[in-house]
């Protein structure tokens, strides 16, 4: 039960936005979305919850991620293969907009020091300009219209409607006119879909609303954590080198990662 | 028709667990990788004074949706050293 002595209750959260913006129950819902990542043709899944009032949006992923599993492969003629799956128990990855203040909270967790590290990434709420366009289409019985927007090195295609008119969608994609119903990259390596809607919503009708946003964690910039992110190959080396035996060199590290994120801009630095 | 029916299922039972143990099927995969695997370790440990490259693959999947491959070889270690640090990994749950 480590990093619960300051558990932020995200009921408790909701309810005292909720209690805050009980004139306007409008103002605050739930959307589920599926994310689809499809790096190097190898698509993964995985589910979200999108809360939101009209000062902050909370988006948390739905299931926590199995226990990591180590593999060891029979060895070549010529080398000795090992090879490890290497995934964070235990943490959830949520992503806090707080849109008073234009900034993001992200939990995300990273191999450093030896073991698993849960971090608050903080940044800026970056605008995306999006460019409105009047192409519309029908999207679980919403209609839907098209957007195009740059964010941080792709193009993302948006349908959003103005039948929900709130400004919130999946992950950092925000501020159209209307609730983003589904979204992706031109290359199709970044998927956000809308599976399930609540507008508005009562959080008391819903049990499952209960997580952990460790305010204990150690935060960092985001530019603190894209370095942190590039050392994650070089973390396992020099854990490695300490089971090295006398005499033993490493020779080679290669290293290569695929991001949503491709670009930063360069406010984002320190 | 009891006899039969009994018949029957004696034959079945016989001729499935004739047919799952010389096909290696998907749900004895892992089985047949482990016996693979030590039959690799019997036949290295024989040549465990020989030195070679000794490569570890990693594969990170980050929360925020990146993922990361790395590999990182070693130079000059016998199979036992390699071995080794996996053992030691694994025990240690640092991953």
């Amino acid at each position: 039960m480590k990093n619960i002595s300051l558990i932020v209750i995200l009921f408790l959260l909701i309810n005292s936005f909720v209690n805050a913006q009980s004139k306007n129950k409008e103002n605050y819902g739930k959307v589920i979305y599926e994310r689809l990542l499809n790096f190097d043709g190898n698509p993964k899944s995985t589910e979200f919850s999108l809360f939101f009032n009209s000062d902050f949006s909370i988006f948390y992923e739905e299931r926590i991620e199995p226990k990591e599993e180590t593999t060891l492969k029979p060895s070549s003629d010529d080398e000795f293969d090992l090879s490890f799956d290497i995934k964070f128990n235990g943490s959830k990855y949520i992503v806090l907009t707080d849109f008073r203040k234009d900034t993001i909270q992200s939990q995300v967790s990273l191999f450093r020091d030896g073991k698993q590290k849960t971090y608050i990434v903080e940044e800026k709420v970056k605008k995306i300009d999006w460019s409105i366009t009047q192409e519309f289409k029908t999207i679980s019985g919403f209609k839907a219209q098209r957007a195009e927007g740059l964010f941080r090195g792709r193009k993302y295609i948006a349908w959003f409607t103005n039948e929900i008119p709130i400004k919130y969608g999946p992950w950092k994609l925000n501020d159209l006119p209307g609730l983003i119903l589904n979204v992706s990259d031109d290359k199709n390596e970044v998927m956000f879909y809308a599976k399930s809607i609540k507008v508005p919503f009562n959080i008391k009708s819903d049990s499952n609303n209960e997580f952990t946003f460790g305010n204990d964690y150690d935060k960092i910039s985001l530019s603190k954590y894209l370095e942190y992110k590039k050392q994650q190959v070089e973390e396992v080396k020099k854990l490695f080198s300490s089971k090295l035996p006398r005499g033993a060199r490493m020779e080679t590290t290669k290293s290569k990662s695929n991001d949503i994120e491709l670009k930063y801009e360069e406010t984002i630095k320190d | 028709m009891k006899k039969l029916t009994f018949i029957l299922i004696v034959f079945s039972f016989i001729t499935f667990s004739f047919a799952s143990s010389n096909i290696p099927n998907e749900l004895n995969c892992s089985e047949y990788e482990v016996v693979k695997t030590t039959e690799n370790a019997i036949e290295n440990s024989e040549n465990s004074n020989l030195l070679k490259d000794c490569t570890v693959r990693l594969d990170f999947t980050l929360e925020d949706g990146t993922t990361i491959q790395g590999e990182i070889t070693f130079v000059d270690v016998s199979w036992w050293d390699c071995t080794k640090m996996q053992l030691a990994a694994w025990w240690e749950r640092n991953f």
